[in-house]
């Protein structure tokens, strides 16, 4: 059901996504053809309706299809309206009068003509719909042929062999490292390197132009945006600019704006003295822009994946310094996140239940899952905060000689406390293996961990903040194994009870190779 | 018909040492490939893992046929019984098409025996 599913709904979604675009798309089909500009230069456009971008990119060229001449006008097949003067001018700058170029003629209508195409950006559009089209038929297929088995295959290593399979996590895991890093480059990353660069920019005096306020209906009211073009001297020359702010979201403008920025007026904008056509009005920092560092959490995520697949299996012969698990820092924002967008989300639905409550439309279900939300969303604040104390409890650093177990091996164990040592009232230092296990049920993937083997190596309630003790792994245990889905894994576990306060409590991943070499 | 046989009928093997056996079959028609692989799968609750450490092929062999083998066996994993992982090594003689196949469990630790928590 879940195959058609996905291949009836991306099927439905890339027809409509290539019905709404199949004017852009039909281009791709157009001869390319020499054109030469005969004319080219933006303007401001008079008269300009509701929803119509206010600047125009006029432009002439001549072309010739099949030894006819033809003039055409056309930039784009949406038309050559823009929302935004400066990319109005850099297209004048890139089409001057007497350039020769590119243009796409319609061959079944040569009168028809473009000097670009459809975005790139719209097969992007179209990767969403055909990749559940794809998992989808994929699905089908494995049940096809599940199906039309009527004995399991009795071959166990024929699995393994039966195909060579995608490399589907990395290829998941790097469209979300490069999908997260690009959105985060544009909305976040981008225009923080233009604010901060901007705090050098010149006040100079411009004059409005221009300027129109557009509205939006939202639930909970109107939004308002400005479009504005304005004109300022800076050095021998003078400018025009269309850039109200540095960003260009998280803003909520409104009709006050409009008024103070209406055509005619004087007003101070900032000036990039190294390229005066960069000019801003306002240099103000939206906070919803932090929005934009959602991005960075799939890009890490991304990345996170990508590192997991890396088998560890240097020998280290000489002292190493183990790596935590999970670093207190890491717990604290880890549950912060968690807790912001819990309660974020808990505290909208709060306000929409209580706008239905005080219309008298609440029921008591809804009542129930918000008070169930918000004590999650308060445990989720106190786990936060417990994390943030926890960044402040004494920290454990361990050194283990040599860097690599083996079974029946030995090496020295070393740890150093920093931060209040003498708070801790009793050190314990162990080492545990442990089976851990993944598998799915349904549409759920579930993980398990049972230690089966613990050794002891210290237990201290007094000069805690130092010490060294040997430690040998049987020889008749298992060593450390990774496989996709099973893993034995060893590590050194350290905890310490502090008074009136979160306790330590550290996890340290080390390597237990089998007698006599590396796996 | 497809049979495994290994020297002397040893099936617990120290990592790093030898196998030595041979694959016998015996078919109706002449097979396109027989192959033999040594590998490890885990079973449990966790989801399946498998890894083909070798392979030895035979392109179209006679019907009726044997091929011996010497096969070196890496320094692990070790075959392993646990809770929730069993990890277990084999040697499977595999007839393409039709998929006969003929399977022998062996064990691989340091000292051949398997290992347990």
């Amino acid at each position: 059901m879940l195959c058609f599913l996905a291949i009836s709904g991306g099927a439905l979604t890339l027809g409509m996504v290539a019905y709404s675009y199949r004017a852009t798309l039909n281009t791709f089909r157009w001869t390319a053809a020499e054109c030469t500009i005969l004319s080219s230069e933006g303007r401001l456009v008079s008269q300009v309706r509701r929803h119509e971008a206010p600047f125009a990119f006029d432009v002439a060229y001549r072309y010739s299809y099949e030894s006819k001449p033809y003039t055409g006008q056309r930039y784009r097949v949406g038309g050559n309206r823009f929302w935004d003067w400066d990319h109005v001018r850099s297209l004048v700058e890139t089409h001057p009068a007497g350039a020769e170029l590119s243009c796409f003629v319609n061959p079944e209508e040569p009168v028809e003509a473009v000097l670009r195409r459809g975005s790139l950006w719209l097969v992007l559009g179209l990767f969403a719909p055909v990749a559940f089209m794809a998992a989808g038929m994929v699905g089908l297929r494995r049940i096809w042929l599940w199906a039309g088995d009527s004995v399991a295959p009795t071959s166990i290593s024929e699995r393994a062999t039966g195909g060579r399979r995608l490399p589907v996590r990395f290829i998941i895991c790097g469209l979300l490292v490069l999908g997260g890093g690009g959105v985060f480059a544009q909305l976040f990353a981008g225009p923080m390197f233009d604010l901060i660069s901007s705090r050098s920019w010149e006040e100079v005096p411009c004059t409005i132009e221009y300027s129109r306020l557009r509205s939006q209906q939202h639930e909970d009211g109107p939004s308002y945006r400005l479009d504005v073009l304005y004109s300022y001297s800076h050095g021998r020359g003078s400018f025009r600019s269309s850039r109200h702010r540095l960003f260009k979201v998280g803003y909520r403008d409104s009709p006050i704006l409009a008024e103070r920025y209406h055509a005619g007026a004087g007003a101070i904008c900032y000036v990039n003295p190294d390229n005066p056509r960069q000019a801003v009005l306002d240099r103000s920092f939206p906070k919803l822009i932090l929005l934009g560092l959602i991005p960075l959490g799939f890009c890490a995520a991304g990345l996170v994946g990508l590192s997991r697949g890396h088998r560890a299996t240097a020998h280290k012969t000489g002292s190493v310094r183990l790596k935590q698990r999970t670093t207190s820092y890491g717990r604290f924002f880890g549950t912060l996140l968690i807790a912001s967008a819990w309660n974020g989300l808990t505290v909208a639905f709060l306000r929409s239940f209580y706008t239905s409550w005080q219309q008298g439309e609440a029921d008591w279900m809804s009542g129930f899952f918000m008070v169930v939300f918000t004590l999650a969303g308060i445990g989720a604040l106190l786990l936060a905060g417990y994390s943030f104390f926890a960044m402040f409890s004494p920290k454990v650093s361990i050194t283990l000689t040599p860097g690599t177990l083996s079974l029946g091996g030995s090496a020295t164990l070393a740890w150093k406390v920093s931060g209040n040592a003498a708070a801790i009232r009793r050190l314990k230092t162990w080492i545990e293996g442990a089976e851990e296990i993944e598998y799915t049920r349904g549409t759920e993937t579930h993980h398990e961990r049972r230690v089966f083997r613990r050794i002891e190596l210290a237990d201290r309630q007094s000069d805690v903040s130092l010490g060294t003790t040997s430690v040998r792994i049987p020889a008749d245990t298992m060593h450390s194994f990774a496989s996709k889905h099973n893993k034995i894994t060893w590590r050194v576990r350290v905890t310490g009870e502090v008074r009136r306060w979160p306790d330590v409590d550290e996890e340290c991943p080390i390597h237990v190779a089998p007698r006599g070499g590396v796996w | 018909m497809v049979t495994i046989e290994l020297k002397d009928g040893q099936t617990r093997f120290r990592a790093g040492g030898m196998i030595h056996g041979s694959a016998r079959w015996g078919l109706l028609d002449p097979p396109e490939s027989m192959e033999l692989r040594l590998f490890w799968f885990t079973r449990g609750k966790g989801t399946e893992d498998i890894e083909v450490i070798e392979t030895v092929r035979v392109d179209s062999p006679a019907a009726e046929g044997s091929q011996s083998f010497r096969l070196r066996l890496p320094v692990g994993p070790y075959s392993f019984s646990g809770r929730l992982i069993a990890v277990i090594w084999a040697i499977e003689a595999v007839v393409k098409p039709g998929g006969e196949t003929a399977r022998v469990e062996i064990t691989l630790s340091a000292t051949g025996e398997e290992v347990k928590p």
